[in-house]
């Protein structure tokens, strides 16, 4: 017998294949672009932690006197501070390291110069930094991702 | 007339798609999106494997520093106080481990990556300090993605670390 048109289970059935194809389709571009996005995301969360231990760690480690490391509450800013107190060209310098409206911030200033908040530069991008100095033997630290990530670190003084 | 009979063409009747063209489209399509799918397990394996990378470092870092500031009630370093005891052991090791989100656990619970601490006595020591050789390995006891190797070591370094002896105590 001669096939003369589609018959009505045939274009049902194209019509089911086509819904199908193009739910495919959407759903795999959807889920794609959410695994890329939260794939970024956690790439650039995982670099500023990376960025503010190595940070803390290298600064820390260049200043291992336990007098020279110093933690103070901060003007204007919601979290104590970490001051490091340090001689350059006769000069003494504080070096102000804190936290503030989610950012590890540096600031550094002459010893006799009032703190600014407003004058500094962010390191990296952080949810919290805790910082606590265990008298005569080191200075720990925690960082807190944006995504709830928590990381310890400790640098031990220099002591005899 | 129409253009098309006017110039002599035969219009062919329009069927749109049959349903073999529409199956392989779609067959092509799933293979398409595997593909993409594998793409991003790949990816996100590399992320992890970057992410217990840091990890393995950052907990090197902490327990070297511990070690230097000879907190021994620490979490890590609770049982090697001693190691400044008057009669130190020639050798001590330790075993950390840590589950997959990189928390200590105990040793009779289920775990991911396990650390392997290793102090080994040198005979260089000053005064009344003890200097040790000291070997960390970190180790994934899982394998990743795609991956059949069981304990792939992440991470290890050896250092040096001077631990003081007791009050009173001298190195001999």
């Amino acid at each position: 017998m001669k096939n003369k048109g589609s018959s009505s289970t045939e274009l049902i059935l194209t019509m089911l294949l086509l819904i199908l194809f193009s739910l495919a389709t959407i759903s795999l571009v959807v889920s794609a672009s959410g695994a890329y996005r939260g794939s970024v995301e956690s790439i650039e969360d995982e670099s500023q932690i990376r960025v503010a231990q190595s940070y803390l760690y290298t600064k820390f480690r260049q200043n291992l006197e336990p007098d020279k490391i110093s933690i103070e509450k901060l003007p204007g800013v919601e979290k104590n501070g970490i001051i490091i107190t340090d001689s350059v060209l006769g000069e003494n310098i504080r070096t102000i390291i804190y936290f503030n409206e989610g950012y590890i911030r540096e600031a550094v200033f002459f010893e006799d110069a009032q703190f600014d908040p407003n004058a500094n530069y962010p390191i990296a991008r952080l949810k919290d930094l805790e910082v606590n100095i265990i008298k005569g033997k080191g200075i720990e630290f925690e960082t807190m991702s944006d995504e709830g990530k928590s990381f310890k670190g400790f640098v031990a003084f220099i002591t005899k | 007339m129409g253009f098309s009979k006017l110039m002599g063409i035969k219009n062919k009747r329009k069927k749109g798609f049959t349903l073999v063209e529409l199956i392989i489209s779609v067959g092509i399509l799933s293979v398409a999106g595997a593909f993409i799918l594998l793409f991003f397990a790949y990816s996100k394996d590399i992320n992890t494997r970057a992410y217990d990378l840091d990890n393995s470092v950052y907990h090197s870092n902490y327990i070297i520093e511990l070690l230097k500031a000879e907190l021994w009630d620490e979490e890590p370093l609770i049982d090697m106080r001693v190691l400044e005891t008057s009669k130190p052991p020639d050798s001590i090791s330790k075993e950390i481990r840590f589950d997959n989100k990189w928390e200590y656990v105990e040793l009779d619970e289920g775990h991911d990556y396990v650390l392997n601490l290793n102090l080994e006595r040198n005979e260089d020591g000053v005064n009344n300090k003890d200097l040790y050789d000291v070997t960390i390995e970190v180790i994934k006891t899982k394998p990743y993605f795609r991956s059949l190797t069981k304990n792939m070591t992440i991470y290890s370094m050896e250092t040096k670390v001077y631990i003081s002896l007791e009050e009173g105590d001298s190195y001999d």
